[in-house]
């Protein structure tokens, strides 16, 4: 009777997953599936290659088997980790254990790590038992340890990432099916940068590995710094969904973007400071760095904004338990839509400051210009600061009508809901239009465009101006779709064509302009009616604490 | 130890559960009944922290559910009406999966699941799938998980589904066991049978509404202060209800073959004097037996008509 158990010390859902995922007939399935398909594809390769081509150089041949079978774990880490990390939390749900142990004394944190370690230990398996097919490259050589490695800490980064992911929307979700198809669908997303990675790493015809090799190292310190955040972001995530609606949800995510973006901000001003002098590649880095910035900023308002505007007897309690030196500091990082808002203006516009300012100073330090998205045209540096506070404008609208719709009542999974498609649809719908439409636009049948209104858009307005001087100083339009086309009405300026497609007269008003005044006016009117909504607001009567005992 | 006060739970539009209130004291075994739909589970989904009140306050142990869950969750075992095991887990990995859930010692947590087992009598089960377990012997290892980390609340969703008969009987003692260790038990059941006897208290619960609530007799005090007595005569039961229907005290009168059942107003002392008037008009009185409120008339009294 005194036998103990040899697997006691093991997290205790990592030990209850793996012995139920690994003693169903299923997972011998997948695995053997997967087993004999990576297995066949190579033997196949091998066949072909060593029977047919005359010349077969064997490092070819190993470097050949050696990418199958990243490829072969690439897609299972992909494709079909989702399938089951998804079901993590979900299937707890579906299958009716999820009450029983939720009512544990396991904390949120602990149920997520459990989770995380089973799905790992899940993906591990794949990753060992593919180890004898891929000792088939060594025979051929062609593969450096230097290489594997990399593909080891790739995999196993993307692995972490894909098992986060899922469950987090394994958390948020009642249904593996959502959780599933939300998780595919920022995955699709997402995929590219880290795929790309690995086969540059091999692909050393192709261009893609000098592009890799001009990349300045921070950036891939970036990437790096990304998807770890990614990661943690989502754990972090997943344990506040799970956590009770009274309990704090929100100052563990809100510290954790501060540091993010302070990373990320620093890491990017590292980038110009050291390509500064080099001047021309600078332009599409220094671009897409302050895009993902800017990206990365519209999280706040989606995190933090889109809470319940009232804080909980609980968090009230708790918050008056900090010094009073500190508390209008932790009034701002406690749960609560307003504090949100607060909090998301007051980080945002601090850090888009002192952004500018780092900027301003390199630029004028280096005497640098500053070439945007195309090597012969320039953009002045005023000009090229102009899209920090054009997006702190954009970030007040979208902030505000997640605060209006809080103060309105909808549930935070709803608002985030809705905040995330428009984010997605005013960024990436006009590109769908602007393509499609142009044509019937140059023959002269629309008058103006809206294109401006897309927060993209807009930025990319005041980066592409509608005319550029050009060094050998002439003045033309930027040359970027199709020739035949205006595109000063697309890309730079609100245009009302009077008479022809191309009339000089017509009304030009800078794009950034316009959206300006358009979504600071809503903005107004948007926080005008919270705090319509938030006096009308009857004082809740939420459920009373217990007598002083509890409270200890 | 259980506090509930003006416990409210809506879905939408429709109220499940209006303005409950009742209290449960240290150590009792409180009967939690009601109808198909009456609001009992809502109530204990509550209770259990799953479920977030609309409006009211519950206390377990002077804990708030709602905003101290994670302390609650620590005193009260909870076994919900329907729940799910996980395939692929022998009995004794899955209590002690749910040992280490609870954050028992880890040397400890083998004893203590030998323990919960012997005390449910699933010793013999041990090295059983769960997921293979018949319907009962599920219900009997959901209870084995609640016991594991001795809380002193018991709250228990129609724990009875689904058992033999004899598992029926020893399940009422085991609780009555639990009891007397010191447990407060908070049990719901619409099967009155498994809970009268070892009730001290009952809430009975319609339409989402507590309709009375307390011990089985004050209940039955307010409800009627009338007494029905079942008299046996050897003969004569015909004109024994006729003399019987001519006293005041008298509501009913009927026979029944040679057994005269009447319903009588006033208290205990109206019994012999019942007897002395029938003996004293040569009725030959065989036997008498008052009858006793059971739980079931009870709620049949009290759910009369209510049904919608
Ligand atoms: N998730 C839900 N959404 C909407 N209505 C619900 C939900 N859960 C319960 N209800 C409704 O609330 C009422 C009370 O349900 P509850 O499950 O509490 O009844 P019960 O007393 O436990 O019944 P039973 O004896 O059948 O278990 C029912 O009318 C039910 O339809
Ligand atoms: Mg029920």
């Amino acid at each position: 009777m005194a036998r103990t158990d040899p697997f006691a010390h093991l997290n205790p859902i990592l030990l209850k997953d793996v012995r139920a995922a690994f003693r169903t007939r299923r997972f011998a399935f997948t695995f053997m599936t997967y087993l004999s398909v990576l297995g066949a594809v190579i033997f196949i390769m091998l066949f072909v290659q060593l029977g047919s081509s005359k010349n077969v150089v064997p490092s070819d041949v190993g470097r050949d088997i050696f990418l199958t079978f990243i490829l072969g774990l690439g897609v299972v880490t992909w494709f079909l980790v989702p399938a089951f990390a998804c079901a993590a939390l979900t299937g707890e749900r579906e299958g009716e254990t999820f009450d029983l142990l939720i009512t544990t004394s396991f904390r949120p944190w602990d149920i997520v790590w459990g989770k995380l370690l089973a799905s790992f230990a899940y993906v591990f398996v794949f990753y060992a038992g593919s180890l004898p097919l891929v000792c088939l490259s060594f025979l051929f050589g062609g593969v450096s340890p230097g290489q594997i490695g990399c593909c080891y800490l790739a995999l196993t980064l993307a692995a972490l990432f894909v098992i986060s992911l899922s469950l987090m929307f394994s958390a948020v979700y009642t249904s593996s099916k959502r959780a599933v198809s939300s998780t595919y669908a920022i995955l699709v997303f997402s995929g590219f940068p880290l795929l790309g990675m690995i086969i540059g790493l091999f692909e050393d015809r192709g261009s893609l590995r000098r592009v890799l090799a001009g990349v300045p190292l921070p950036v891939f310190f970036l990437t790096a710094v990304l998807y770890l955040s990614a990661i943690v972001l989502c754990l972090l995530c997943a344990t506040n969904a799970l956590k009770s609606p009274t309990e704090n949800r929100s100052t563990n995510t809100r510290l954790f973007l501060c540091a993010f973006t302070a990373l990320v901000t620093a890491l990017g001003l590292w980038t110009a400071w050291e390509e500064m002098p080099a001047g021309k590649d600078l332009g599409w880095l220094l671009g897409i760095w302050l895009g993902v910035l800017g990206g990365i900023l519209l999280l706040f308002p989606l995190l933090f904004c889109a809470e319940p505007p009232q804080r909980s007897r609980r968090l009230q309690f708790e918050l008056g338990q900090h010094r009073p030196v500190l508390r209008p500091l932790m009034r701002l990082l406690y749960p609560g839509a307003l504090s949100g808002f607060a909090f998301s203006l007051i980080w945002c516009t601090g850090l888009m400051a002192l952004t500018a300012a780092a900027l301003w100073i390199l630029i004028h330090q280096k005497r640098a210009d500053l070439p945007l998205f195309s090597e012969t045209s320039t953009v002045g540096t005023a000009q090229a600061l102009l899209v920090l506070p054009l997006a702190l404008v954009f970030l007040l609208f979208f902030a505000s009508l997640c605060l209006l719709m809080s103060y309105a009542d909808f549930r935070t999974k709803n608002i985030r809901t809705v905040m995330l498609f428009l984010i997605v649809l005013s960024n990436v719908l006009p590109g769908v239009i602007l393509v499609s439409a142009e044509r019937r636009r140059a023959d002269g049948q629309a008058g103006f465009n809206l294109y401006g209104l897309s927060p993209s858009f807009a930025e990319m307005s005041i980066l592409m101006p509608p005319s550029t001087v050009f060094k050998d100083g002439s003045v033309k339009p930027l040359p970027i779709l199709r020739g035949d086309v205006d595109f000063r009405g697309t890309w730079g300026c609100l245009y009302v064509k009077l008479d022809s497609p191309f009339d000089p007269r017509g009304v030009m008003m800078p794009q950034w302009v316009v959206a300006m005044a358009v979504y600071l006016s809503l903005s107004l009117v948007m926080l005008v009616l919270c705090a319509y909504l938030a006096r009308r607001r009857r004082p809740p009567t939420p459920p009373e604490v217990a007598p002083a005992t509890s409270e200890t | 130890m259980i506090e509930v006060k003006g416990l409210h739970k809506s879905y939408g539009g429709f109220e499940a559960v209006k303005d409950v209130s009742f209290q449960v004291a240290p150590g009792t075994v409180f009967g939690f009944i009601g109808p198909n739909g009456a609001g009992k589970t809502t109530t204990i989904r509550m209770l259990s922290t799953l479920l977030e009140p609309t409006a009211g306050t519950a206390l377990v142990d002077g804990h708030c559910v709602v905003n101290y869950p994670e302390r609650v969750r620590q005193i009260i075992g909870y076994m919900p009406d329907r729940f799910g095991v996980y395939e692929g887990i022998q009995v004794w990995e899955y209590l002690e999966f749910f040992a280490a859930a609870y954050k028992l010692p880890r040397g400890r947590r083998r004893a203590i699941a030998e323990e919960v087992m012997e005390l449910t009598d699933l010793t013999p089960l041990k090295e059983k799938l769960v997921s293979e377990l018949s319907k009962g012997m599920r219900q009997r290892l959901c209870l084995a998980k609640t016991l594991i980390h001795d809380p002193k609340v018991l709250i228990l969703d129609e724990p009875a589904a689904g058992l033999d008969p004899r598992a029926r009987i020893e399940f009422r003692a085991l609780l009555v066991e639990l009891s007397r260790m010191g447990k407060t038990v908070f049990i719901s059941s619409h099967i009155l049978t498994e809970l009268s006897g070892i009730c001290q208290e009952v809430g009975i619960i319609e339409q989402g509404q507590i309709l009375a609530c307390g011990s089985v007799e004050s209940i039955a005090r307010a409800l009627s202060p009338s007494r029905r007595v079942r008299i046996r005569v050897l003969r004569g039961a015909a004109e024994a209800v006729e003399w019987l229907k001519k006293r005041p005290e008298v509501l009913e009168a009927a026979a029944d073959g040679e057994t005269v059942r009447a319903t009588l107003q006033g208290g205990e002392e109206v019994v012999p004097e019942i007897v002395k008037y029938l003996a004293g008009l040569d009725v030959p009185i065989a036997g008498l037996e008052q009858e006793h409120h059971n739980l079931e008339t009870l709620f049949m009294q009290i759910t009369k008509g209510a049904v919608a």
